[in-house]
C-alpha cells in the first residue's frame, strides 16, 4: 500500500531534519495530513513504528497525526466553507461549483519533539 | 511550542514532487508531451496505447509499470511502440509508480523523435494518485463496465487528473449504466475534468482522443 511508500519518506525525512538538529533522540513526530489523501492513520502508524527502527534517533518517536479539514473558496459568492460534502465540491452556500481548494492538500511533518535531556547533561 | 520542539514544515514527499518537477521541465525542453496513465486493472490502458500508435505515425514511448511480467510491454512492442517495463515485484510489489523510478527507466530510453512518452501507472485507483510522476497530464481512465460511482469512491484519483477517457462504450448496449450519471458524477468531483468516450474495438470516439494529443503536441 502507498502508506507504506509514505512511511519510507517520513522516516528519512524525519531522520535527516534530527540529525541536522543535533542528533538527538525524537519523542514525537508530527505531521499533517489534508483530508484529500486517502491515507489511513492507523496504516501509516503502523508502517512508521516498523521503519522508524532503521534509525536510532527514531527508534522510540510516536507519531502524531492531524488531519486537516477541507476548505473551499468559492469563486462566484466569494466565500470560504467547510466542505461537509466531500467528494462532492460543491459550495454549500450558493451551490456552485466553481470552487478551488484552499486547504485539505497538505501532506507534511510539521515539527519533532526531542526527548528531553537528562538532568546528569548526559548527550 | 515545546522548547525542545523544532518547527520543521517540510512536504512528506517532497523527494519525489522535486524529481517529478525535474522531469516535468526536461521532457518539455526535449519536447515531449508527457503522459501518466492510471485506472482500476482491465480499464483497456494497454489496449488504447496500442490502437494509438497506428494512427500516430510512430512516435510514441511507452513506461509500462506492472507489479509482475513484461506482457504489456511486449504488447505495445508489437503495435510498434518504444516500450519499456518497469517491475515493482523485486522492490516489494508497490501499488503504484514514483517520479524516481521514470527517471531511471527514461535513462535507457532513447527519447530522439519521440513526442509523446505515456506512463502506464500500475492498475489501481488509490495509491498513483498520491505521487507525482512529473507527467504533463494525468490522463485517468474508466471503462463503461465500473459503475457510475468510482469517481465519488476515488476522488483524489480524479482531482489530480486533467482528463477522463471513459472506454468501452461499445459495450453500453449490454450494461445497466447510467451514463449521464457517470458524467456528473465526474463532474461533482472534477467540474474541469475533460471527458472523452471512445471505444478501441469499434474505434468509436477514438478521433477525439488523437485530437486530443496532436493539440497537445509540443
Ligand atoms: N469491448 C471492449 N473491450 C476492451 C476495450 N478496451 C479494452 N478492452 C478489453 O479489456 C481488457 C483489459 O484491457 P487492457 O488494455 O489490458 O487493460 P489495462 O489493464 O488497463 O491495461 C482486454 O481484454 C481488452 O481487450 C474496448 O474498447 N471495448
Ligand atoms: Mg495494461
Ligand atoms: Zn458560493
Amino acid at each position: 500500500m502507498h502508506e507504506g511508500a509514505i512511511a519510507q519518506a517520513l522516516v528519512n525525512a524525519a531522520h535527516n531534519v534530527a540529525v541536522e538538529n543535533g542528533s538527538k533522540p525524537v519523542e514525537k513526530v508530527l505531521i499533517v495530513v489534508g483530508k484529500m489523501h486517502q491515507i489511513v492513520p492507523s496504516v501509516l502508524e503502523t508502517y512508521f513504528d516498523m521503519m522508524k527502527e532503521d534509525f536510532h534517533l527514531l527508534s522510540n518517536a510516536k507519531l502524531v497525526y492531524t488531519e486537516q479539514e477541507l476548505l473551499i473558496f468559492c469563486k462566484d459568492c466569494n466565500t470560504e466553507s467547510i466542505l461537509e460534502t466531500y467528494p462532492i465540491f460543491m459550495c454549500p452556500k450558493c451551490e456552485s461549483f466553481s470552487t478551488e481548494v484552499v486547504q485539505g492538500e497538505e501532506l507534511y511533518i510539521e515539527s519533532l519533539i526531542f526527548y528531553k535531556e537528562e538532568p546528569d547533561g548526559k548527550e | 511550542m515545546e522548547k525542545n520542539e523544532v518547527k520543521v514544515m517540510q512536504k512528506i514527499l517532497r523527494v519525489n514532487e522535486a524529481i517529478a518537477e525535474e522531469l516535468r521541465k526536461d521532457l518539455a525542453d526535449k519536447g515531449v508531451f508527457y503522459m501518466n496513465l492510471m485506472s482500476s486493472p482491465g480499464s483497456g490502458k494497454t489496449t488504447l496505447l496500442e490502437n494509438t500508435a497506428p494512427k500516430m505515425s510512430g512516435n510514441l514511448a511507452v513506461i509500462e509499470g506492472d507489479i509482475q511480467t513484461t506482457l504489456d510491454a511486449e504488447r505495445v512492442a508489437k503495435a510498434g511502440i518504444k516500450a519499456y517495463q518497469i517491475n515493482t515485484g523485486p522492490f516489494g510489489g508497490d501499488c503504484h509508480l514514483e517520479s524516481s523510478w521514470v527517471k531511471a527507466a527514461l535513462q535507457e530510453i532513447d527519447l530522439t523523435g519521440i513526442d509523446y512518452l505515456f506512463v502506464e501507472n500500475i492498475g489501481n485507483l488509490v495509491c498513483p494518485a498520491e505521487f507525482d510522476v512529473g507527467a504533463h497530464t494525468n490522463v485517468l481512465l474508466i471503462s463503461t463496465t465500473e459503475g457510475e460511482d468510482k469517481p465519488l469512491k476515488y476522488p483524489l484519483a480524479f482531482r489530480v487528473s486533467k482528463l477522463c477517457v471513459i472506454t468501452k462504450t461499445d459495450l453500453i448496449p449490454h450494461l445497466d449504466i447510467d451514463m449521464d450519471l457517470l458524467r456528473s458524477n465526474i463532474h461533482k468531483v472534477n467540474p474541469d475534468m475533460k471527458i472523452i468516450e471512445l471505444s478501441a474495438k469499434t474505434g468509436e470516439g477514438f478521433d477525439n482522443w488523437i485530437d486530443f494529443l496532436r493539440k497537445n503536441k509540443r
